[in-house]
């Protein structure tokens, strides 16, 4: 190995480099710089997009990779609509959009930058922000939707600073519970006291270190961690910032995790007192090895929050920063997503380090660190790989086709399906309706197609991406036979055939509700032999709409 | 400003290795996986059928029953031909099998709770965060199963749904949630025959062809891989074994009325065209209160289908290439409590084997007259303790498992069974 690699990335994210472009890396991409910034300094999500794309293409080129080429509207626009609202566009919204096309003036950098702005600003943005977090924050277990989802869905339509969100989801604010923009829970609980729901104590205090930090420390509460520095003792020590309202029981056979009060300590000595009456006698200590200190007026568990979330801790926003690296690009710097681990080397951890800073600099401003990478070339190329990018999973040369979650694909079939935006409930009171709403609940008919959905994925978290497709046959049985478009009821199919008779303008119609693009030539032409072909009635329309969502295109995002 | 200095081209490496194996795992998974199963056993067992009493079965009202002291209740004991099995008056048809079957009397572990309890059961490892462990049927189903066999090669008769975790989802149980009723999506939808069916996939061929060739081959691979086995299975002449139509009256009744007979029909049904994994799971034994009642009862539900099971593969030929196994969570107290119940005991209690291997007519471990003696220190005193590590290593060796294989999960390796667990060969010699 020659040692003579020095990361060009360190310079190109540090200082921008005004590289003229010197090589014609794909078909009408030049590499410029396309802003005159200097260093990335968390104000201009453009500087950080271009240091991004500039480090990445210089490695590229490096290597001898020559990256994917940027992707046509139409499929951006199907991406960028499943990736920050859930689903794929609508008929509707494809036409607004004009794949295509361009206005006097307007470059696609302009208009795909507009797009994502008008996204960002969109109730469904917020919507499935919480959707995906809250999956993440309850690995699908327990109830609903998860911890935390509506107080999420108020934070992200409000773009609340992300370390704010995660320190009132740690340590709610006693005194503002159940007030509407604080991150309660249906129970008026914070994320912990759900996690107690779940009678595991280990879990309970692992799970935000998981989720947060990427850090495993629930091995350790039976033995030391096998690669990691944390020992048992480290964890009782992390487990005594829960300790003091977690009151964990053993009555007979079974322990009960109950959450009392947060009690408030005169000193030291004070909770080391409580501790002892606790059954165990450890004060806390945070897991990086930091002793805790007494902090008046604050409770050892805000202060954990604020530990956990503090600007200093670089696992905080490192952790964050991989988790939306990992959803938009389909792999992160490392992998799994949040196992740091002393033998898990991130990929490139230079930009690691510059990225997780540059977030916490914005004031963690996740909309921030989603414009940098939505708008990214990095982020819009072609996944269709080439000779030279094939293997290529660390430099971004090219997109990933992902697998979309349950709860994508429940979202997908609603949009397109049509039946609850169709069949509005009757006698039902505005209350109500906006009740369902923010807990994600809404007609029998989603009911049903959540039961059913829960089954095919077999409640497995574990479905993610190209290593782990599900191939549980329960889902095509789901598809093909299912109750999709149940009769009595009106749906998109019927809407689009009273809204023309033109056989394929209905055709067109259906491939951009169901698949959220418009069909290529090749398609169209295939539409048209069917038609031709068809003497049967009219339910060639039904079977169009269920063949399209029975199409491999329809689960994945490329 | 710092250099850093970065071997990148090792972590290309490493990177595209890593890559190149993420986007072949699903075309190659299952054929590698095909190669690793078709590999010669030395096992005469193909078939498990695992008997899952969800709750917690009291052992006192069902296998070591102590009539006449102070902690019996009113359970009584039946005599039977093997020293030592004595099950509850409740269970007369089993206990005349007392031949055929291995009694574990002295089954102990440390989670006295039902979900923890339940994952160790089922899968002989305690609950971690950070893993996901198969259970018993999806650990058969990729051991003895055929990959590319129409039915499914783990079918489960009630229960929630439990993932195979890292032997990955090919390896799920199929879950049917009333046994015996029509399985639902797995027949054409109304109005939808065969025909038109065929005419939808053809038309969803045509319509991933320019999405496989230009961005996800694998993806469309993989999909349509999933959409075979679903439709092979819709038309399977095979499928009428999830329904009973067809079973002859005397069966049935030889097996008894209620959802668990039902269950143990389709179960045997299924074996018998080469399903290797079946777990039936019937629910109801978390007796903290009126325990002696609801015990006795939900003992008369089991008793004949299950001693006609044993009778039915017997009289197939089937018995000893079926390992039957009868388990759940953990036992219950000794001591009755002030609702006439008993809570959660893991201390000791009770799993029956039998079928393919068992060393059947014995009995393994011994409690005292109290249900279980404590020593000076308040653990319990039980003779021959056998935990789920064990048993599973025991499983493994009578269908010769591949235990040494490393199996990766996540990015850790993983054994089918605990690397250092003894088997119990007292089980199977």
């Amino acid at each position: 190995m020659t040692p003579k690699l020095i990361v060009p990335a360190v310079a190109a994210l540090l200082v921008a480099v005004c590289l003229v472009a010197s090589s014609q890396l794909a078909e009408g991409q030049k590499r410029k710089s396309r802003t005159k910034a200097t260093e990335v300094n968390g104000k201009d999500w453009r500087v950080l997009r271009d240091a991004l794309d500039e480090a990445f293409e210089e490695m590229q080129e490096d290597e001898g990779i020559v990256p994917a080429p940027i992707v046509d509207d139409g499929t951006f626009l199907r991406r960028v609509y499943l990736d920050l609202t859930g689903a794929p566009p609508s008929p509707a919204e494809i036409a607004e959009f004009e794949p295509g096309k361009l206005r006097r003036k307007q470059t696609q950098e302009e208009k795909r930058e507009a797009l994502v702005e008008q996204l960002l600003a969109s109730p469904e943005f917020a919507d499935h922000m919480a959707t995906w977090w809250s999956t993440i924050m309850s690995e699908r277990r327990g109830y609903g939707r998860g911890p935390s989802y509506q107080a999420l869905r108020d934070a992200f339509a409000a773009n609340t600073p992300w370390d704010k969100v995660v320190n009132n989801v740690l340590a709610p604010s006693i005194s503002t519970r159940g007030k509407r923009g604080e991150v309660v829970t249906y129970y008026g609980r914070g994320y912990i006291e759900e996690l107690a729901y779940l009678q595991d104590f280990g879990y309970l205090v692992g799970m935000p270190v998981k989720v947060f930090l990427g850090r495993q420390v629930g091995c350790a509460e039976c033995h030391d961690h096998p690669y990691d520095p944390y020992t048992q003792d480290d964890f009782e020590a992390w487990s005594a910032f829960f300790k003091t309202f977690v009151d964990v029981r053993q009555v007979g056979d079974e322990s009960y995790i109950s959450v009392g009060r947060e009690m408030q300590f005169r000193n030291t000595a004070d909770l080391e007192r409580q501790l002892q009456l606790k059954g165990r006698y450890k004060l806390p200590r945070y897991l990086d090895g930091t002793d805790w200190k007494l902090e008046p007026g604050k409770s050892p568990r805000q202060q954990m929050a604020d530990w956990v979330t503090s600007p200093e801790n670089p696992w905080f926003r490192e952790m964050t920063v991989n988790r939306y690296m990992d959803y938009f690009m389909g792999i992160g710097f490392v992998t799994p997503v949040d196992d740091f681990n002393a033998l898990n080397d991130p990929t490139i951890p230079v930009i690691l380090r510059v990225l997780g800073k540059d977030f916490a600099d914005s004031g963690f401003d996740t909309r921030y660190l989603v414009r940098a990478i939505v708008n990214s070339r990095m982020y819009q190329r072609m996944s269709a790989p080439n000779p030279s990018n094939q293997t290529d999973r660390m430099l971004y040369s090219r997109q990933f086709v992902r697998e979309l979650s349950p709860e994508v694909i429940e979202r997908s079939i609603l949009k397109a399906t049509g039946i609850e935006r169709l069949n509005p409930p009757k006698g039902i009171s505005k209350k109500q309706a906006e009740m369902n709403a923010a807990y994600g609940y809404g007609s029998p008919y989603r009911a049903q197609l959540r039961a059913l959905l829960t089954q095919a994925y077999e409640g497995d978290p574990a479905v993610k991406d190209l290593d782990d497709r599900n191939t549980n046959p329960m889902r095509a049985l789901m598809f093909m036979n299912g109750d999709l478009l149940p009769d009595g009821q009106d749906n998109a199919v019927k809407e689009i055939m009273r809204r023309t008779a033109d056989k394929m303008k209905r055709g067109e119609l259906i491939f951009q509700t169901v698949l959220g693009r418009s069909p290529t030539e090749r398609e169209r032409e295939i539409l048209r032999v069917t038609f031709v072909r068809w003497t049967g009635g009219e339910e060639v329309y039904e079977d169009l709409f269920l063949a399209l969502m029975n199409t491999s295109e329809f689960f994945n995002r490329h | 400003m710092t250099e850093f200095r970065v071997n990148r081209r090792d972590f290309l490496r490493t990177g595209a290795y890593a890559g190149g194996l993420m986007v072949t795992t699903s075309f190659l998974g299952s054929t590698l996986a095909a190669q690793e199963t078709a590999r010669k056993r030395n096992s005469k067992i193909n078939h498990v059928i695992l008997l899952y009493m969800e709750g917690g079965p009291s052992q006192l009202e069902t296998f070591d029953p102590k009539p006449g002291t102070k902690n019996g209740g009113p359970t009584k004991a039946l005599k039977t031909e093997v020293p030592g099995f004595t099950p509850a008056d409740s269970l007369p048809y089993i206990a005349k099998r007392a031949k055929d079957l291995l009694l574990i009397k002295s089954m102990s572990t440390r989670e006295g709770n039902h979900s923890r309890g339940a994952y160790l059961m089922r899968t002989g490892y305690a609950p971690n965060p950070t893993i996901k462990h198969p259970s018993l049927g999806s650990i058969v189903a990729q051991q003895l199963g055929n990959p590319d066999f129409e039915l499914p090669n783990f079918v489960k008769l009630r229960g929630a749904p439990f993932p195979a975790g890292y032997l990955g989802v090919d390896n799920n149980p199929f879950v049917i949630n009333r046994p015996g009723a029509r399985i639902e999506n797995l027949d054409y939808a109304k109005g939808v025959d065969k025909d038109r069916m065929e005419r939808r996939m053809k038309l969803v061929r045509e319509m991933e062809k320019d999405f496989a060739k230009e961005r996800g081959e694998d993806a469309v691979e993989a999909h349509r891989a999933m959409y075979e086995k679903a439709r092979r299975l819709m038309d399977s002449p095979l499928r009428k074994k999830f329904y009973l139509d067809d079973e002859p009256g005397e069966t049935r009744k030889a097996y008894g009325e209620g959802q668990f007979a039902d269950s143990l029909i389709i179960a045997r049904r299924l074996i018998e065209v080469g399903v290797p994994a079946i777990e039936v799971v019937m629910g109801g034994w978390d007796t903290h209160d009126d325990n002696f009642k609801r015990s006795a009862d939900l003992c008369k539900q089991i008793d004949q289908p299950w001693a006609a099971l044993i009778d039915d593969l017997k009289k197939r030929k089937l018995y000893d290439s079926t390992l039957v196994i009868w388990m759940g969570e953990f036992g219950r107290t000794p001591r009755i409590s002030g609702t006439s119940g008993r809570d959660h005991w893991p201390n000791n209690f009770c799993v029956v084997l039998g079928g393919g291997g068992v060393n059947a007519g014995t009995v393994i471990g011994e409690t005292d007259e109290e249900g279980a003696g404590r020593d000076g220190r308040g653990n319990p005193l039980v003779k021959d303790p056998v935990s789920p590590a064990e048993l599973y290593k025991t499983l493994g060796v009578m269908m010769d498992w591949e235990m040494n294989k490393e199996f990766q999960a996540g990015n850790r390796p993983m054994w089918l069974t605990e690397k250092t667990a003894k088997p119990v060969e007292k089980i199977f010699k």
